[in-house]
Formats: C-alpha cells, sequence, structure tokens
C-alpha cells in the first residue's frame, strides 16, 4: 500500500512529530508509515484522514499486488 | 545521522556486545558444564545485539508511570528473590520453606501484571514489534530447550531450569532490537 502522508504533512508544514502527537501514535510510527515500512490500522488510517480533512483512499492507495509493507 | 557517522559507534557497540557474551558466556558455560557451548552461543548473541544497538530508536515510548511501575515490581522481585535466597534454612518446616520460596514468584506475578500493563499502553507499531518479538522468543526457547533434553540423551549435562526464562528474555531482547531497526 502506497500513501501520500509525507507529502500531505509537508503541505501543512507538520513535523513528523507534531503528526504523531495529533494523531497519539509515536513519531516512529508515522516514520514507518511515510516510508512503506508499516500499514496503519484502519481506525488509525481513519484518524489520518480526519486530521487531514481527506477521505481515506485520497490518503492511502491500494493496487492488486499490494499485499504487505515493504520488507528490509 | 549518516551510515558512515554510524559506523565508529556501531563497530564499539559490537565490542561491547561480544564483551558481554563473552562474559555471560562464561557462566553459562560454567553452570551447564559446556563452557564452550557456552560462549560461542553468548558470543554471537553478544554481537548481535552490539550490532543492532545504535540503529535502534526510541521505538519503546512507555509512559514515565508505567516505567516507574515496572521498575518498581522488579526491584521487589530482585528483593523477594535475594531474601529468599539468604533467609532459607533447611531446619524450617516444609510449610515455611515452600511459603518462602514462594514469595518471588508473587513478585515474578507483579512484574508481568506490570509489564503487560505497558505494554497496553503502546502504539499499535510498537505492540505489533513486542508481538513479533514474544513469538520469536517463545519459538527460539522452545526449539533450544527440545534441543538440548534430546542432548540429554547423549550425555550432555542436564540445564539449571532457572537459565530457561534467561534465555527466553534474552531471544525477546534480540527480537526487538532486530525489528526496531526494521521499521526505524
Amino acid at each position: 500500500m502506497k500513501n501520500r502522508l509525507r507529502v500531505l504533512r509537508a503541505e501543512r508544514q507538520w513535523s513528523q512529530a507534531r503528526l504523531a502527537e495529533l494523531a497519539g501514535v509515536s513519531r516512529q510510527t508515522i516514520n514507518a508509515i511515510e516510508t512503506n515500512r508499516y500499514d496503519p490500522s484502519l481506525p488509525l488510517a481513519f484518524k489520518l484522514a480526519h486530521l487531514f480533512e481527506m477521505r481515506i483512499e485520497e490518503i492511502f492507495a491500494w493496487h492488486a499486488g499490494d499485499d504487505g509493507p515493504a520488507e528490509r | 545521522m549518516n551510515r558512515n557517522e554510524r559506523e565508529p559507534g556501531r563497530r564499539r557497540n559490537v565490542l561491547i556486545g561480544i564483551g558481554l557474551g563473552l562474559a555471560v558466556g562464561v557462566g553459562f558455560g560454567l553452570a551447564v558444564g559446556q563452557l564452550v557451548l557456552g560462549i560461542g552461543m553468548w558470543l554471537a548473541l553478544g554481537a548481535a545485539i552490539g550490532a543492532r544497538w545504535d540503529q535502534r530508536v526510541n521505538l519503546m515510548q512507555f509512559p514515565p508511570a508505567a516505567v516507574r511501575k515496572m521498575a518498581i515490581a522488579i526491584a521487589v522481585f530482585v528483593v523477594a528473590l535475594s531474601v529468599t535466597v539468604g533467609v532459607l534454612d533447611p531446619e524450617w518446616s516444609r510449610m515455611a520453606q515452600v511459603g518462602l520460596v514462594l514469595l518471588p514468584g508473587l513478585a515474578a506475578v507483579w512484574v508481568a501484571m506490570a509489564i503487560g500493563s505497558a505494554m497496553r499502553q503502546l502504539d499499535e507499531l510498537q505492540r505489533r514489534i513486542q508481538l513479533e518479538a514474544i513469538s520469536f522468543s517463545f519459538a527460539g526457547t522452545l526449539v533450544v530447550t527440545l534441543v538440548y533434553g534430546l542432548l540429554n540423551w547423549v550425555g550432555v549435562p542436564a540445564l539449571n531450569w532457572g537459565l530457561v526464562p534467561l534465555l527466553m528474555l534474552l531471544l525477546w531482547l534480540v527480537a526487538k532490537l532486530w525489528k526496531m531497526g526494521r521499521y526505524r
């Protein structure tokens, strides 16, 4: 699953720490989502969409073949 | 911090890990009567922990209150264990001895509850890392104890049961550091 979190966050001039605080998660969780290492749960995805005042599908995009976060 | 800036720190941490592994390995090896096995196993784990240590990020953000609770519970466990070991007298009645020996067990239950409570306060990625680390630790301990149990049949000395929780904790730590690096 790909996402536009980094771009959207930059547009609002929010730091990762600020977004993490607003979403109630750690900064590392935001970083892991932005780098596509972690796919958030549905409640967290909804919360992020709410914070950006967007629909989930405007932030997160799933394509056939996307079966999980990028592994190291 | 780029990779080159991290290298010296990483080498130092690997050396510290190897040193700690060596120290624990000698103790472990002497305890089970298999010095080479003990040193080899713990050296490898020490190096692995050291290599990963500076890649760790402050991913486990336990609230200070939860950390205090865990620290107090662990301190009480250590005190209870020390008192039990120091005070236990074979002259006492069987009931008194059993009661005293069970004291650290009660403290251990408190430690487990404090850790469980702290885990519930982590965010979803942190909980996932903990779950993966605990799963690894469970499977690793299962395999090691099973294999070691089979080795008993060919004359390897019996394992001290007290080492099993230590092994489990160590594997938990190693797996946690590994997973933290993966999600950083």
